[in-house]
């Protein structure tokens, strides 16, 4: 009896000092992934869908040509230091071709729906602030996991049935630096897609 | 007893007086001398320290943890301002930047990140992740999305070397067509690079592309391309923006690399130590520094 109890003790001693984790979570906290998704859904909500800064796309491209300096600084963000910055741009077009992800308009600019891995959408938003991070890998997964949503997820789901001469509307990032001057065109990286 | 008292009066006065008129000296503290692109991010650092109106004088801690903390004694007992910091070790470093730091010194790190959250006043860093996610874009664009790939890293165990490859990999294996047939060390080193490749050639004579840490290795790789009459079939990119790839991108025998600006860290670093002596406190933590995608596209402009 004395023995079968001092047994029992040591099963739960033993159950007690040991910590179960599933391994998936493990991997994840070592790899330095982390649960974005409200992050993810205010900096697409507020930060861009329903941001004041949103501007047409043919406004913007006739402000950065007018005066880069104040349009960067009117309507331009950019975490950290560069010479570029990124904007919010919005627009209705036709679609002229659509080739390797790459959605052709007929007002010559396009939206880019394969690789969004940027910095364009998260900084465009003005939702980030570098010092909420305390290190460069935790900014960049948060990145990484604002892009992975919009290039796997939501991109996708809205690009469904859309065809070569369909008008659509479309929200999204782009980034402008004084090398690209006269800018005629804007590259989009595509938060939102309607038909 | 009177004139004690006013003899004391002076002496402290004088002593205040010194203090107000002497200048804080700033001390540039950089990895290792030996390497043309430190070289740059050092004499930068105390060339805008001295604009700015303050002595500045640069130490070589020539690669080695132990002669970086003999630095850090030397400049805390000589009464040194301010640091501005390339550091050797990326965890072994932390712990000379705790010392000035208990002594009231603030530290400012340029380019090589420490694994700390609070140990820096400041880090001014090269985004080297964003910079790699757009080599990572560019190399998928000129592979077509599908081909065998080698990469040559950097050192093992130091922060850029992860941030670049991590940047890099984001992108390119979402791309099931390309096959990573070996990654191996390069050290940032060109020699190195050009026997790594030399036998990643060998062992997969498939290779259409390789992707080097920085641009010492870019051009390692390249020759050792070139020597095995392999250039038309292997597409190098690098990365740092070393003037000698630039030119090979417009040449067209080298793809494409990543421009840092080691100047503008300096600069950065320099004006932080500047704007905490006249009080200000608070930093950010890391300061990303863009990096610009040079191709052959774009290369003009640099």
């Amino acid at each position: 009896m004395k023995k079968g109890i001092g047994i029992l003790v040591l099963l739960v001693l033993g159950y007690q000092s040991v910590y179960f984790e599933k391994l998936s979570t493990r991997t994840q906290q070592a790899s330095g992934v982390q649960d974005f998704g409200k992050r993810v859904e205010a900096i697409l909500v507020q930060g861009v869908l329903n941001n004041p800064v949103l501007t047409e796309d043919q406004q913007l491209i006739k402000e950065l040509n007018n005066n880069l300096t104040n349009t960067q600084k009117k309507l331009g963000n950019r975490l950290g230091i560069g010479e570029s910055a990124y904007y919010l741009v919005k627009g209705k077009a036709r679609i002229s071709s659509i080739r390797d992800g790459y959605v052709l308009l007929d007002n010559g600019s396009g939206l880019d729906t394969q690789f969004i891995f940027g910095n364009e959408v998260r900084d465009a938003s003005r939702m980030i602030h570098l010092e909420d991070f305390k290190s460069q890998k935790d900014l960049n997964a948060l990145t990484e996991a604002l892009n992975k949503h919009l290039r796997e997820t939501k991109i996708p789901a809205e690009m469904k049935g859309i065809q070569v001469g369909d008008e659509i509307s479309y929200v999204g990032a782009c980034e402008v630096a004084p090398s690209d001057l006269p800018v005629t065109s804007l590259t989009i990286y595509p938060v939102e897609i309607k038909h | 007893m009177k004139y004690i008292f006013l003899f004391l009066g002076l002496f402290l006065a004088g002593c205040s007086s010194k203090e107000s008129t002497e200048k804080p000296k700033i001390a540039v503290v950089i990895s290792t001398l030996n390497n043309p692109w430190f070289v740059v991010l050092g004499e930068s650092a105390v060339q805008q320290a001295e604009k700015l109106g303050y002595e500045a004088k640069l130490f070589d801690s020539q690669n080695n943890p132990a002669v970086e903390s003999d630095h850090f004694e030397n400049l805390i007992s000589s009464g040194f301002d301010a640091i501005l910091f390339n550091p050797t070790d990326a965890d072994g470093s932390n712990a000379n930047i705790l010392k000035a730091k208990e002594a009231g010194i603030p530290v400012f790190c340029m380019d090589r990140e420490v694994n700390s959250n609070d140990a820096a006043t400041s880090q001014i860093l090269s985004d080297n992740y964003t910079g790699c996610v757009a080599i990572g874009v560019e190399f998928v664009k000129q592979l077509h999305g599908k081909g065998n790939y080698v990469e040559i890293l950097g050192l093992a165990g130091d922060n850029n070397t992860y941030a670049r490859s991590n940047g890099f990999h984001t992108v390119v294996d979402k791309f099931k067509g390309l096959k990573l047939l070996g990654q191996q060390n390069g050290d940032f080193d060109r020699n190195k690079a050009m026997e790594v490749m030399e036998s990643m050639m060998q062992a997969n004579p498939s290779i259409q592309g390789v992707f080097c840490g920085n641009d010492a290795m870019a051009l390692g790789a390249f020759q050792a391309i070139q020597s095995a009459g392999k250039s038309e079939q292997i597409k190098v990119f690098g990365f740092d923006g070393a003037d000698e790839v630039v030119q090979k991108i417009k040449e067209g025998k080298i793809v494409a690399t990543g421009m840092q600006y080691p100047k503008v860290m300096a600069k950065t670093a320099a004006t932080f130590a500047v704007e905490f002596f006249k009080g200000r406190k608070s930093f950010p933590q890391h300061i990303p520094v863009g990096v610009n995608l040079v191709n052959a596209k774009t290369a003009k402009h640099f």
